[in-house]
């Protein structure tokens, strides 16, 4: 053994964006554009935030906005999630589905995801599971 | 065979990184492309194989001189 390292996820690639959104329940159900297009609100209402990786709210939830990711200059992915939807700000009394649990949940895959993409673009054949704690886990002989 | 072993925490920032049966320095020039590509990394901890010699390495050298 040699050494620990703990990593902060950043998400900045798009196809492992994906990957993780359809390990969440959306495959088949996300747009994706070159450029930003507008995010529309419950009751079609365009939305002042754009987004290239889109799940449309037919799809999020009754009476739900769209929910969007867009990439910045810096190359980083930003979440737009509505304050209805996420269960914030006046909408603080209400559960919302998409709030900060699921945010984390989809940081989680974005990162197994992320890190499957590099070991198959190097060609290593991984191994996935989960640990004692029921944490993802992959492993990778290198 | 070295193994790469990466753990996901829920919280949805952390990943452990822990690599087995490197000898020497090697652990971080074969495994730094996924910290590069999953995010930023900090709290390195060092195991104690790390400062161990690559004893593969000082024989490779040896040769060279021969």
């Amino acid at each position: 053994m040699s050494h620990f390292v703990n990593i902060t996820t950043m998400i900045k690639d798009r196809h492992a964006l994906i990957r993780a959104l359809e390990r969440m329940g959306f495959k088949g159900k996300i747009e994706i554009h070159e450029k930003p297009e507008n995010l529309y609100g419950y009751q079609n209402d365009v939305r002042t935030e754009k987004a290239q990786v889109i799940i449309r709210r037919k799809h999020v939830g009754s009476s739900s906005n769209d929910i969007g990711f867009e990439q910045k200059a810096n190359g980083l992915f930003v979440a737009h999630i509505s304050e209805f939807d996420q269960g914030t700000g006046s909408y603080a009394s209400r559960t919302g589905r998409y709030g900060k649990e699921w945010q984390m949940k989809l940081y989680t895959w974005y990162g197994v995801e992320k890190a499957k993409c590099e070991f198959e673009k190097q060609g290593m054949k991984y191994y996935e599971d989960v640990d004692d704690q029921e944490r993802p886990r992959l492993r990778v002989k290198i | 065979m070295a193994e790469l072993i990466l753990t996901f925490e829920w919280d949805g920032k952390t990943i452990k990184k822990e690599t087995k049966g490197f000898v020497g320095k090697t652990c971080m020039s074969k495994t730094k492309f996924i910290e590069d590509a999953l995010g930023t990394s900090e709290d390195r901890k060092f195991k104690s194989e790390y400062y161990e010699e690559d004893t593969n390495k000082e024989q490779e050298t040896d040769r060279l001189k021969n």
